[in-house]
């Protein structure tokens, strides 16, 4: 196979050597390293289509892969399955600064497409994550992830206007608008069938291009932090100024998370008596300087209510202040950025368990999700933020960890499944799910909705060579 | 060289004392202030709402600990707000002690010990102006060494025409 795929693509576009395999085996979590046969870096659909034909005639697994960042191991392949490594496939194809489309491959990440805004002079931007600046963009648009728009825009799946997927027969098909229209305007009107490929985690098909909208990028901005002292005075805030739209961002770091940022690899799981229990941050555009004056004023009247309901705030500070203060707040003054404390600590172990659920619970379910983490004596780093003007919100406990160290590994194993298990209770749903949190979850959806799944997945994957081992389909897994 | 800023028990330590000790790392890149740093002695209580640190100048460089230590020459307490505008703010000891005459910014023990350390802790740096500040820029913060995949990472190719189209 190896030497057809040489023929198919060119040497250089296949990997053999094993020492070179090796750095595909992992990420940054404790699911276990697997080693894939074959590394293919195509340069072209036409390449991708070829691939997955060969793919499917000898029934052999394949995995997409950029940047290999995710942290729910959804980028490890299965034993032997062919790697799609799709950096060399990179190009911003089109941008249409009137409607604020872009269309790019699966290989453009977030600083070069940032980049690419910024060096043409559009105004535009896009939604952030807060994976490192080199993860793809479109990966982030598959799996549904968040991003610093998210408050508006909703989860990174909902900016999709269009994708071009190679099927498993190796045939092609564009969805959204750009079935009928030369351009990916929208998923609407015709039957979304964009959704086939968001949030199914590579075992659908192969995304090769995807449409998807941009923001525009407002001449003054400001990042706001706000020290809070309690889960509801952080929430209660979050809340009323999702309803108010005035913001572009509004997330919440929880104290471990700041001082990580400020060097702490691993803070005690109690905070000192007397400390904020959040840093609140708000990001805010505007158009006219009068229009944000506006904007801090309404921020402020929040901030003056709550404080005579008795909650505890101090004054929004603005990030420069902050970064004067300490430089290392530099971390959060500008988007994409990377987050290296998260990773680049002795271990370098990062997992997580992200949910998705409604704004209204987030108290309750913050403070669950605390007791569990300190109970096991991990610090309780939080990174939460509003989606959608506050329809739902995003929470999200984080563990760093050792990777070498089998104790360790065991321990945010447990953690990870206690606190899926008291999100699950509570009605928040874990994103970007690794297979060991769909184990837990399958058996609780919807029966209906998983005979569709189940469906779904047979006729768009019948030989099951879609990234296998995540979603875990068909259900059970001895099924498959 | 400069003065080293060492924090005792990291992982116990409160906001306050991470945010100052790195805020004094920088201040003392500048050598005037780390020479400063490095004559100084004795220990200094500082309070910002109900945290509490002490910075302590000693001959092997400054230590932050939490908490007041039972002698400190003096100490200043306020709210997080004033602490933050004291060093972050307009950098002016004028402005310091128009805040302690104020009632803004407490303090005890020994006024005059404060005044030698106050040109450590105030930092002149621009105010946020009165309208709103321009996007941040872009922090000067190296790439991290990320682990990537050994394979060498494909250079970015040349923009086609395609995509630096604007449509109009």
């Amino acid at each position: 196979m190896k030497n057809r795929f040489k023929s198919l693509l060119g040497n250089d576009k296949v990997v053999t050597d094993p020492a070179l395999l090796a750095a595909y085996d992992d990420d940054f979590s404790e699911v276990e390293p697997v080693v894939p046969g074959l590394v293919l870096l195509p340069t072209t659909v036409e390449e991708v289509q070829a691939i997955v034909r060969v793919a499917a005639e000898t029934k052999t697994p394949i995995t997409p892969r950029v940047a290999g960042t995710n942290v729910g191991g959804l980028a490890i392949p299965t034993p032997n399955a062919i790697v799609i490594d799709f950096r060399k496939m990179n190009r911003v194809l089109d941008v249409n600064v009137v409607d604020g489309i872009a269309v790019i491959e699966p290989g453009v990440t977030q600083v070069q497409l940032r980049d690419h805004l910024d060096e043409h002079g559009f105004p535009l931007t896009f939604g952030f994550s807060l994976g490192p600046k080199r993860s793809s963009v479109l990966a982030n648009c598959c799996l549904d992830g968040l991003h610093n728009r998210s408050l508006k825009y909703g989860s990174m799946g909902q900016s999709v206007s269009g994708f071009e997927v190679v099927l498993a027969d190796g045939s092609l098909v564009r969805t959204g608008s750009w079935a009928l229209s030369d351009m990916p305007f929208a998923r609407s009107p015709l039957p979304d069938l964009t959704g086939l490929f968001v949030g199914w985690q590579g075992t659908t098909g192969i995304v090769t291009k995807a449409g998807f909208h941009l923001a525009p990028k407002h001449p003054h901005s400001a990042r706001l932090f706000v020290l809070t002292y309690s889960t509801r005075a952080t929430f209660e805030a979050m809340r009323r100024l999702s309803r108010m739209e005035i913001c572009d961002d509004i997330g919440g770091l929880s104290w471990p998370t700041g001082k990580m940022m400020l060097g702490v690899q691993r803070p005690h799981p109690i905070p000192d008596d007397g400390e904020p229990r959040f840093f609140l941050y708000v990001d805010l555009t505007a158009e006219t300087p009068e229009e944000m004056v506006c904007k801090r004023q309404m921020l402020d009247d929040v901030i003056a209510a709550l404080r005579k309901e008795g909650e505890q705030y101090e004054d929004p500070l603005d990030v420069e202040t902050l970064v004067a203060l300490n430089p290392a707040m530099n971390k959060f003054s500008s988007f994409p950025t990377d987050l290296d404390f998260l990773m680049h600590h002795p271990g370098g172990g990062l997992t997580w368990v992200g949910t998705y659920g409604p704004l209204s619970r987030f108290d309750e379910a913050a403070e669950a999700g605390i007791k569990i983490m300190v109970e096991h004596g991990v610090a309780p780093a939080i990174v939460s933020r509003s989606m959608k003007e506050g329809h739902f919100a995003v929470l999200r406990f984080l563990c760093t960890f050792d990777r070498k160290s089998p104790d360790d590994i065991a321990l945010v194993k447990r953690v990870n499944l206690d606190l899926l298990r008291a999100m699950t209770q509570r009605g928040f749903i874990m994103y970007k799910t690794p297979a060991w949190a769909m184990r837990e979850l399958l058996p609780k959806f919807d029966p209906g909705f998983l005979a569709l799944m189940r469906k779904a997945k047979a006729m768009l994957d019948p030989d099951g060579i879609f990234n296998p081992g995540k979603l875990l389909l068909p259900w059970p897994e001895e099924n498959g | 060289m400069d003065e080293q800023v060492q924090i005792d028990d990291a992982a116990h330590m409160n906001l306050l004392g991470l945010l100052l000790a790195g805020f004094l790392e920088k201040q003392f890149t500048h050598p005037r202030l780390a020479r400063k740093a490095k004559k100084m002695r004795g220990a200094f209580g500082v309070q910002a709402g109900r945290m509490a640190i002490t910075i302590t100048f000693a001959p092997d460089g400054v230590h932050v600990s939490k908490g007041f230590a039972k002698k400190t020459r003096a100490r200043i307490s306020g709210s997080m707000q004033e602490m933050v505008a004291l060093v972050a703010g307009s950098g002016s000891t004028i402005a310091a002690i128009i805040a302690v005459l104020e009632g803004r910014l407490g303090i005890r023990g020994n006024p005059f010990a404060l005044l030698g350390l106050l040109p450590i802790m105030l930092k002149k740096v621009k105010l946020p102006p009165a309208l709103p500040a321009p996007a941040v820029p872009a922090p000067a913060v190296p790439a991290p060494a990320v682990p990537a995949p050994a394979v060498p990472a494909p250079a970015v190719p040349a923009p086609t025409k395609a995509s630096t189209k604007a449509s109009t």
